[in-house]
């Protein structure tokens, strides 16, 4: 199945969700990244019918998406929104919305435990919605997505809150998905995450489309940029003073009182292979390290300029 | 279409709301305890409460109960899967996107008519304690009439406050509003206005109780809003008619023309 977004636009009142996007997604798995606040989880909604365009159109095999049931048969979503009716079993919630299909109640049951199985759920079938964690919801809510076996799937952020074991599944069953042909629309604001999962993506900030085509490509422009990482330590000025000595590092801003530095470097692959060494050899408590979020906006950025 | 009745159903069977609902319908039973509890205090000894029934089905259902059933249920069937971001679950499945506010609304109807049956039934018994068996089961197509006046008030509210629920942010409080500012005051109001609720035609339908009747009692109170101006029961049945297939037209194409922002990036 062949999906075609046309000068697709989107605007509530003056707020401009989306901006004449246009692009064709073929199958196999194609990545949607950007930033928080982009526009990915607009796009995913005008693509699957759930919002009116406010111009241009979304055409799944020639056919407009808006206000047409019937292609809904071949659609599969996975919302990014942590919502469910939290009474319902997993079992029940995955059987339900697969019978709403038009298969009869026993191929549903079926379907539902096929799918529970392939998302890691079998042994919280029977437990409530409401009792499982971020990570189980995430993956049930991919379980109703694919029961009933659809040719074209959109999934939002399907990987947060997901654990690394969960993560690593579920990032596999995405690729068989594409291997298997179904055309998978994946949005994650993570590159990374998106990295995993497929070498074609679509890049969008504020509504535009940036790029589009072989993450590669798009990789190399992204490896240009520096990388900020931030750890808080009890050493602060033992490894200020480590980190420093290495021509990737562009610049260490550090906090004593708050234990925190924040490193600023051009070759991250190089600088976590080297920070355990650094820590391990100073004796070095490091209570957290994380890349601030806003890194990915400052790359988009520099793709912009 | 079975499908989601059934899912409805069973989501209506798990939710909370039900439990108060149906605390809220036993109001004018508590109302009737409370009565037959006060009675050895008042005045006349003689005091019978049988001729209040018609009397409690006007204010207490009409004007009360009827429009608060439907209110929360109704403002329920659109807003509660907006709330609670679950209609994309709904709205990307193969099925037409009336079917999910008939489905719900279907649920509805036959929730409330159980309460107000139920309810309607306790109340008339409790007043007709005094009348024995026989009078029980003589004037029990009362009992029905009314039951049935107030099942087409659930066809024509159910699907309005739908609109409402779908339409608005606050949907109860339009909800309220609605109820009980327009439906019940515009009926007290002088001239013609009253012809613009609904609960005028819904009162043109109750039962007509005679002088002979055990029924009957002098102090008609909200009963005067049908003495003002009295329409023909045709012209009523037509109006609401008219009313329940315009209203429950708009309820199912809500989702056809309004579309819900369940997270805004």
């Amino acid at each position: 199945m062949k999906i075609e977004v046309k000068a697709l636009s989107k605007w509530y009142g003056q707020v401009i969700g989306v901006n004449n996007l246009s692009f064709t997604v073929e199958p196999g798995v194609t990545g949607f990244l950007g930033p928080n606040g982009a526009g990915k989880t607009t796009m995913l909604r005008l693509m699957t019918g759930q919002m009116k365009p406010s111009q241009g159109q979304v055409l799944i095999n020639g056919e407009s998406i808006w206000n047409h049931e019937k292609i809904n048969r071949y659609l599969g979503y996975c919302p990014e929104q942590d919502a469910f009716w939290p009474y319902l079993t997993g079992e029940e919630f995955v059987t339900d919305l697969t019978q709403m299909h038009g298969f009869s109640k026993a191929e549903s049951r079926e379907r539902a435990l096929e799918a529970i199985q392939e998302v890691g759920m079998t042994e919280a079938e029977k437990k409530k919605i409401g009792s499982y964690s971020k990570g189980m919801r995430q993956r049930i809510k991919l379980a109703q997505a694919i029961a009933h076996d659809p040719d074209v799937l959109f999934l939002d952020e399907p990987l947060n809150g997901m654990d690394p074991l969960a993560r690593r599944a579920t990032v596999a069953l995405i690729k068989k998905l594409g291997v298997l042909g179904k055309a998978v629309v994946v949005s994650s604001h993570v590159l990374h995450e998106v990295e995993e999962m497929t070498d074609k993506i679509v890049l969008i900030n504020h509504g535009r489309l940036l790029a589009e085509g072989d993450i590669y490509e798009i990789r190399k422009l992204i490896d240009n940029h520096p990388l900020q990482v931030s750890i808080r330590c009890n050493q602060v000025n033992v490894l200020t003073a480590q980190l420093l000595a290495f021509d990737d590092v562009q610049s260490v801003e550090f906090d004593r009182e708050k234990h925190q530095l924040t490193v600023e470097t051009r070759n991250p692959e190089a600088f976590y292979q080297r920070l355990p060494e650094i820590v391990l050899d100073n004796k070095i408590d490091v209570y957290s390290m994380w890349s601030p979020d806003e890194n990915l906006e400052a790359v988009f950025d520099y793709l912009v300029r | 279409m079975i499908t989601l009745i059934q899912f409805f159903a069973r989501n209506q069977i798990r939710n909370k709301r039900l439990v108060w609902l149906t605390l809220l319908s036993l109001v004018p039973v508590v109302c009737c305890i409370g009565l037959w509890v006060l009675r050895p205090l008042m005045k006349d000894p003689d005091f019978d409460v049988a001729p209040l029934f018609p009397q409690i089905i006007q204010s207490m259902y009409l004007h009360l109960l009827l429009p608060l059933l439907c209110l929360f249920v109704g403002t329920a069937t659109i807003a509660d899967e907006v709330r609670d971001r679950t209609l994309p679950y709904l709205t990307i499945r193969p099925i037409p996107k009336w079917q999910i506010v008939f489905s719900k609304n279907c649920v509805g109807f036959v929730t409330i008519s159980i309460m107000l049956f139920l309810s309607l039934g306790m109340t008339y018994s409790l007043l007709m304690i005094d009348e024995g068996l026989g009078a029980w089961v003589s004037h029990l197509p009362l009992l029905l009439k009314n039951w049935g006046v107030t099942l087409v008030g659930v066809l024509i509210y159910l699907p309005i406050f739908t609109i409402l629920g779908g339409l608005f942010r606050k949907p109860v409080l339009a909800g309220l509003i609605f109820a009980f500012g327009w439906e019940s005051h515009i009926a007290f109001f002088p001239g013609n206005l009253k012809l613009f609720t609904i609960v005028y035609y819904l009162h043109r339908l109750t039962p007509q109780v005679e002088k002979s009747s055990l029924f009957h009692m002098n102090t008609q109170f909200i009963s005067f809003i049908m003495t003002q101006t009295q329409v023909p029961l045709s012209t009523a049945w037509m109006v609401l008619l008219s009313g329940i297939v315009f209203f429950w037209l708009i309820s199912l194409s809500i989702l056809y023309f309004k579309e819900y922002a369940m997270t805004l990036e």
